[in-house]
């Protein structure tokens, strides 16, 4: 007699609370940390045979690459969440690189625990920033992506 | 603690004249000797007890301005030109 539909009240937990910055920040970071491992040169020759010396030198590296490899990490998961999560079919109608995006982006976020590429790292940096333009236009708030641009741009 | 003038030693901590100076490396410093751009600097913090070790970038009439050796280690944009009177010496056996 009467028909029935089906409405949708789902929500994810937490719900709503979805932001590209947290992997901008992480991306930045593994940019910072290649462009330090760049600098980070051995000891000097009058110190090279001090084993303190290049306990010092390795533990520096390593930090850095541990730090790297951590962020990148990060990034990752925090580009799948907005990937998997928040984007939704309507969204992929109107933006048809999204899934080209986030796969581009997720390799590169491999590429860079596998590498200490100044050039990868600003590329994800670059990827991320088109995925946050994107974001904040479906959500329609233009406005959060200018602030999100100067936060980010200006860690450092 | 006083520190000796003429020669005294100094245990550098952080890593922010790598490779120049090596963390908890013990250098000899001297008050007396002439400081010039490129010589590292001991010096106190113009409020406060911290001590520092820098680089000197430029010699100025009224003090030094000092760098880092690694670009992300602080310098004169973040202590100021650092006042003659604040220097407690130069490190020696770089």
């Amino acid at each position: 007699m009467f028909s029935t539909i089906t409405a949708e009240a789902h929500c994810d937990v937490p719900c709503g609370i979805y932001d590209p910055t947290a992997a901008k920040v992480a991306a930045k970071t593994v940019l910072r940390m290649v462009m330090q491992l760049k600098e980070i040169a051995p000891p000097k020759d009058t110190d090279s045979s001090d084993p303190a010396a290049m306990t010092h030198y390795h533990n520096m590296l390593v930090r850095r690459i541990w730090i790297k490899e951590e962020q990148a990490r990060l990034c990752k998961q925090e580009l799948s969440i907005l990937w998997s999560d928040f984007f939704k079919p309507e969204h992929l109608e109107q933006y048809p690189e999204i899934h080209d995006l986030f796969w581009k982006s997720l390799k590169l976020c491999s590429k860079n625990k596998q590498e200490a590429d100044q050039e990868a790292a600003e590329k994800l940096c670059e990827l991320v920033d088109r995925i946050a333009e994107i974001f904040y236009t479906v959500k329609k708030a233009p406005e959060r992506f200018e602030a999100y641009k100067q936060i980010t741009d200006k860690l450092f | 603690m006083r520190l000796p003038n003429l020669l005294f030693r100094v245990k550098v901590s952080g890593e922010s004249c790598w490779p120049h100076l090596i963390p908890g490396k013990k250098y000899f410093a001297t008050s007396v000797a002439r400081k010039r751009a490129g010589d590292f600097i001991v010096f106190r913090q113009d409020s406060g007890q911290r001590i520092y070790v820098k680089r000197i970038r430029e010699v100025l009439p009224a003090g030094f301005r000092v760098e880092s050796t690694l670009s992300w280690g602080e310098g004169s944009a973040e202590l100021g030109v650092i006042k003659k009177r604040q220097v407690l010496g130069r490190i020696l056996n770089i």
